[in-house]
């Protein structure tokens, strides 16, 4: 249970359900039904229907950002919503005002949601702690360190379910930088509510063994999850959140051993297909020629992530099939 | 001279081993007059203890007071009515100050500022280097004639092992023991909690336990070499607890406390990012805590130590990745040591002595810590029955998550150099 300190110091849990704070929280029902209605958007985007007009949606970035903050933005605009995008560079403490401050007073304004990316794991959960002390926004975790990434998650998972029906008894295998991922963990924590079997791969100083008590099992030898894989997904090495020295020799090294190169392309199931969450690092943890070939879903997931980012923001504010709840 | 007759106490120091129901006692201005009175001697002041537990007070080797300073968090005031409210007589005031207890005038600063704010003993630890920057050694000599009694450079390690060396033989002459914070900075760097099963799943960088393992075996191996006396702090592993123990079997002259908090509370009371729960060394997983319970029950950890790092709001109230490490515990010490009591994890002469008598013992003070006619009248009269929530502090700060947490047993009468500190409402 998401806890907080109030003025006082005590904690206190959260309140509400409509926060998207990440996939752990979420059954596999709910987590259907956001699936179900992602769909449903997914044709009804050119009918011109406004559920969210009249509303207003924050977009605050607290960290870099294309594609997440594109894909929320045009989502809320197919809504009928109207976007206010906030951009910080540097983190509240070190510069201004703290993000329980800048929860409270744009929460006050009472916009429909909030849309939050922060380099800090946990920083959404402040900041739906803050918007419970004074009104009734809803938060949406748009990515939080290397915590969870709850909206990739279910692009990834509609991306899936396109093409396999059921993830009952499917092997997803995600390769590279799992410790400091968030696409992973949200990844790992949907795929096997919906009953898909998870294999982790990548060096092992990117991949501890911790990991496994999230669900996922770890396999050392990529060749080993290559044949038996019914998608693969590839994560960058996310250098940006290491601090000492680089945990493997070099890239050149890193691509001999965990890249997905042409050759190991080639020995992937016949159906099998390759999913990014990008950014990519061409010629590091995938071949330009695999990125860009038959088996790569990448734009497919993209196209996903604004309808599942639609029926997100139907759920934060209670409207769709979520009107009427609290 | 003040007299003040204790009536209708049960005297317990397992040090000395004392324990008897039904004892008068009698103070005479600072100290102990007599352990036997009769229940009806003439005494300036009378109070009534309804049989309950009277023990030496308690003496606390790790108190972050914040002043100089820092005083936004703490004062030596505050912090003294803090330890008083917790029965705390006497506290050892870490170099964690600004500036740092480097110098002769710092250490007066805080024994004036003590003797202005009561009774309460706070001895001052010395900076083992200039500004604890781990590069000289600050002038022990000259800090321990102004009153330091152990030397340390507080929470942070001592990266450079030849310097570790140098300070263990320059306190050593001086007959005082090094205190160290056992961690290989470079293993735990940019952690913000115990690497485990949570921080995997919070997305957490974390401090492996291995940090503070290979922090401590460096340290014990300096101590083998000088042969002076080494205290090693807030020890939290199961790993680290071993080597101590094995340390001691070999003779080497070391000692080494446990905070209360590692004694009861896992990683797991990070999860929802709390940050009141993230504290330095990190709260470790049940095997780790189960270990620290194991070594303070056999005499392998020496004493418990509050390790009472206050801090402001606005410090915690943040990311969990830039939130300041640390939490009170004055007021915490003795209530949750004495909840192991009540779980059987520790004997209440185990529990006693390891915060009075072995603490006072580190610091070669054998007057502190244990009950003795003519002896300081340090005092704490403890109900173990008295049921009570957590929520007001003495201190400035209440940046702990035990906060709100109800527990059995309080120090309610506290008497330090014969002078009443705290004294429970009725």
């Amino acid at each position: 249970m998401a806890t907080h300190d109030d003025h006082r110091g005590r904690r206190v849990p959260l309140r509400w359900d409509r926060h998207l704070l990440g996939i752990e929280p979420l059954t596999a029902e709910e987590i259907t039904k956001i699936l179900d209605r992602a769909r449903v958007l997914r044709h009804a985007q050119i009918t011109g229907e406004r559920p969210l007009a009249g509303q207003s949606v924050v977009t605050l970035f607290y960290e870099a950002s294309t594609r997440t903050r594109a894909s929320f933005e045009i989502a809320a605009q197919n809504l009928g919503a109207t976007i206010v995008s906030i951009a910080s560079s540097s983190s509240s403490v070190k510069k201004g005002e703290t993000v329980w401050d800048t929860g409270r007073t744009l929460a006050a304004m009472e916009p429909g949601a909030i849309v939050c990316r922060h380099s800090s794991p946990g920083a959404p959960h402040l900041l739906a702690a803050a918007a419970e002390s004074v009104g009734h926004t809803a938060i949406v975790n748009a990515g939080d360190g290397a915590h969870e990434h709850p909206t990739q998650a279910l692009l990834d998972a509609m991306t899936l379910l396109d093409r396999l029906e059921s993830l009952e008894g499917r092997t997803i295998a995600i390769i590279g930088d799992i410790a400091h991922s968030r696409v992973a963990r949200s990844d790992l924590f949907l795929l096997t509510k919906l009953g898909a079997r998870v294999l982790l791969c990548g060096p092992r100083s990117l991949v501890p063994r911790t990991l496994e008590s999230l669900g996922g099992t770890i396999v050392r030898d990529v060749d080993d999850i290559i044949p038996v894989a019914d998608a693969v997904m590839m994560l960058r090495v996310q250098f940006e959140r290491m601090v000492g020295p680089p945990p493997f020799p070099s890239l050149g090294d890193y691509n001999r051993t965990y890249g997905l190169t042409v050759a190991r392309a080639e020995r992937m199931k016949s159906d099998a297909f390759v999913m990014h969450p990008g950014p990519m690092n061409r010629g590091i943890e995938i071949d330009p020629e695999v990125a860009d070939g038959p088996t790569s879903v990448v734009a497919h997931q993209v196209r996903n992530g604004i309808a599942v980012r639609m029926a997100v923001l139907e759920r934060a504010v209670g409207r769709g099939p979520w009107a009427g709840a609290s | 001279m003040s007299t003040t007759l204790l009536r209708d106490v049960r005297l317990f120091d397992p040090g000395t081993g004392l324990d008897a129901e039904g004892r008068h006692v009698v103070l005479d201005g600072d100290k102990i007059g007599s352990l036997d009175a009769s229940g009806d001697v003439m005494a300036d002041r009378v109070v009534d203890c309804g049989g309950r537990l009277l023990v030496p007070g308690l003496v606390d080797l790790r108190v972050h007071a914040c002043e100089p300073g820092y005083t936004s968090r703490e004062s030596i005031a505050t912090a003294a009515a803090a330890a008083a409210a917790g029965g705390i007589t006497t506290f050892v005031a870490l170099p964690t100050t600004k500036p740092t207890v480097d110098r002769v005038e710092v250490v007066e600063l805080i024994l004036a500022r003590a003797r202005a704010a009561g009774a309460t003993r706070v001895l001052p630890a010395g900076a083992l280097s200039v500004g604890r920057d781990g590069e000289r050694l600050a002038e022990m000599a000259k800090l321990s004639a102004a009153g330091c009694v152990l030397f340390t450079d507080g929470d942070r390690a001592v990266k450079d092992s030849q310097l570790l060396r140098y300070a263990m033989e320059t306190a050593g002459d001086l007959g005082a023991p090094i205190m160290t914070h056992a961690e290989d900075e470079s293993l735990s760097l940019g952690g913000v909690m115990h690497e485990g099963l949570v921080s995997a799943r919070l997305g957490l960088a974390g401090a492996p336990g291995a940090a503070e393992v290979v922090g401590i075996s460096r340290d014990l191996a300096i101590a083998e070499l000088t042969g002076s006396r080494l205290h090693i702090g807030h020890v939290s592993t199961a790993a680290g607890v071993e080597l101590i123990r094995q340390a001691k079997k070999r003779g080497i002259r070391v000692t080494a406390d446990v905070s209360p908090l590692h004694l009861t509370l896992t990683d797991e009371a990070v999860l929802g990012y709390d940050t009141a729960a993230k504290v330095f060394p990190p709260l470790r997983p049940r095997h780790d805590v189960d270990a620290v319970i194991t070594g303070l029950a056999d005499g392998t950890l020496d004493c418990v130590a509050s390790d009472h790092c206050p801090q402001i709001e606005i410090e915690k109230n943040v990311e969990l990745d830039w939130a300041a490490p640390g939490a009170t515990g004055l007021e915490t010490m003795l209530p949750v040591i004495l909840s192991l009591v009540n779980a059987g994890r520790l004997t209440l002469e185990r529990a006693i002595t390891t915060m009075t008598r072995t603490p006072a013992n580190v610091l070669q003070r054998l007057d502190l810590g244990r009950i003795r006619e003519g002896g300081p009248a340090d005092l704490t009269l403890i109900d173990r029955e008295v049921e009570w929530r957590f929520e007001q502090s003495h201190s400035k700060s209440s940046n702990t998550p035990l906060l709100g947490t109800r527990f059995t047993g309080r120090a309610v009468l506290t008497i330090a150099s014969g002078v009443i500190t705290h004294e429970a409402p009725r």
